[in-house]
């Protein structure tokens, strides 16, 4: 999946911070350049780790290109301010950026929190896993193949809202056409949620724009009125926040995680199949999960803290949408182009042999993340023994 | 065809676990399908965690060939008294120490049966040899 972040050659020192960062062994320095390679899965680690913006998030632009232009809100977005006065006028400053509308997305965001109750009666399989975690989805697609017939059958929140947005603003008489809805992302990997800015064709939402982007521009502002905020529900809210199922309902059997390193021990378990009693796994790849997301710009801890404030003033959902309409059609994975099995080993034979001779030490000093990169590179005759900084001297 | 070993050390309970993954990452680099890697996967989970808790360390062969893929597990240690009894679902002798972590719920044997295609256990008080295969 292409995420939306990209390399800057100018500023990049070739400090290989980056590199040692990623979890994923998704950045390489090849040709002098950092490159990121399809193995990221857009945790955005990378980001927060370098000093000298190299490596940039790509938020697609304000512009309003139609005739109404209408922001999908996520509740986190008031978990960066501090009081009631400060949320009001952060909503006001939204809608003089030029919106015309601001849906908010909590009503989505608990749907899909009582949902999963829901489903579990339906759903024989055990357990389900989590989906609102784009990072967690392409840890799965791309090293926990087994496990996706595991995951809720949900399409993503942002899709749902949107076909609601549409319906409701054509019963208006408005058409498709002339509707641009765009989405607050509080998170690097939600921004291919959208067509712009990663062109990613398959989602209804138009666009995607970095919630600290978005700040930005809020702060350029001056004297914007102040909006009265909606009546949150207390699922929205469980539903940015880490560890809450199982204080919501102690009669299911949940395992919540949080944090990008966290992500491979829980699916890794469950590979295994030693959660066989558990029924919901919940997992997020930013600490205090989406709360903690990573274009937000309070920390994670204080944002936790706001949203468990906003909590105060919850109601309960009573809105009658049934699963139908979130429900997703199980993706068709393409059969992979297979070479025959006597091929594939002797490539692995070949590899390993090199790997052998390399110093496996994993040093990073060639500009790959570990000897097992290096020695695939060199099986496929794109580097040779010499690149290895140990051997090659 | 690939033969590879991987060693098992006894009570060793911070990496139990660890050889299964090296073989399901393994796979996965094979491109073997997702369902498969699933049951090779689950198989030598247990089968080790099984060695960790109860021999006296052992070994495991790992052999793939164009159609089959072919996993031996070898121990030594005390064997196992009654192998039917041991295939009975829920039935266990793990001592307390491994149940305390967690280990030990009785399902090894059945589910090493349940995922292979074919299943040989032979066990003496001298030590223990599973062999599992599957068809790719």
């Amino acid at each position: 999946m292409k995420q939306a972040l990209k390399t800057k050659h100018e500023p990049c020192l070739k400090c290989q911070k980056c590199m040692h960062a990623c979890r994923f062994d998704a950045i390489h320095l090849l040709q002098q350049q950092v490159q990121i390679s399809d193995e990221c899965t857009g945790c955005g680690v990378c980001v927060k780790t370098c000093d000298h913006r190299g490596i940039q998030v790509l938020s697609a632009p304000l512009e309003k290109n139609k005739k109404v232009q209408i922001l999908l809100l996520p509740t986190v977005f008031f978990s960066q301010f501090h009081t009631t006065i400060d949320q009001e006028r952060a909503l006001g400053k939204l809608y003089a950026l030029g919106f015309d509308d601001v849906v908010f997305l909590h009503p989505y965001e608990a749907l899909y929190f009582k949902h999963v109750r829901t489903i579990l009666k339906q759903e024989q399989v055990r357990p389900l896993i989590s989906n609102h975690c784009p990072v967690v989805m392409e840890v799965i697609r791309q090293q926990y193949e087994s496990l996706e017939p595991q995951i809720l059958p949900f399409i993503p929140l942002s899709e749902f809202a949107a076909s609601q947005v549409i319906a409701a603003y054509e019963d208006k008489g408005i058409k498709r056409n002339d509707l641009e809805l765009v989405l607050a992302a509080e998170c690097v990997a939600k921004l291919q949620l959208a067509k712009l800015p990663t062109g990613n064709d398959t989602y209804e939402v138009d666009k995607a724009i970095a919630l600290n982007y978005l700040y930005e521009k809020m702060l350029k502002l001056e004297g914007a009125s102040t909006r009265k905020l909606p009546r949150f529900t207390l699922e929205a809210i469980l539903a940015q926040l880490p560890n809450t199922y199982q204080n919501y309902d102690p009669s299911l059997r949940f395992v919540e995680s949080d944090g990008v390193d966290n992500i491979k021990d829980v699916l890794e378990l469950c590979e295994f199949e030693q959660f066989d009693d558990v029924d919901f796994i919940s997992i997020s790849a930013c600490n205090n999960a989406c709360s903690g997301g990573n274009l937000l710009w309070r920390n994670s801890y204080l944002s936790a803290l706001h949203l468990r404030s906003l909590e105060m003033e919850s109601t309960h959902i009573d809105r009658q949408i049934t699963l139908e309409h979130i429900r997703k059609e199980q993706a068709k994975r393409k059969q992979k182009q297979q070479e025959s099995m006597k091929a594939r080993i002797a490539k692995i034979e070949a590899i390993e042999t090199i790997y052998e001779q390399l110093p496996m030490l994993d040093c990073k000093a060639c500009g790959l993340p570990n000897c097992w990169k290096m020695a695939e590179q060199i099986q496929q005759s794109k580097l040779t023994m010499k690149d290895c900084k140990i051997l090659g001297g | 065809m690939y033969q590879t070993t991987y060693d098992v050390v006894a009570n060793d309970f911070a990496n139990a676990g660890k050889a299964a993954t090296k073989i399901k990452l393994l796979l996965k680099q094979l491109n073997i399908p997702a369902p498969l890697i699933r049951n090779v996967a689950v198989a030598s989970y247990e089968a080790e965690i099984n060695m960790v808790i109860h021999s006296l360390g052992g070994e495991i062969m790992l052999e793939i060939d164009q159609d089959k893929i072919c996993l031996c597990f070898r121990d030594i240690g005390p064997g196992i008294d009654n192998i039917e009894l041991a295939m009975t679902p829920g039935y266990s002798t793990a001592n307390e120490r491994a149940r305390e972590m967690g280990f030990g719920a009785g399902m090894g044997l059945v589910n090493m049966k349940k995922v292979s295609d074919e299943f040989t256990i032979v066990s003496t008080p001298k030590g223990t040899r599973i062999e599992m295969s599957f068809f790719v």
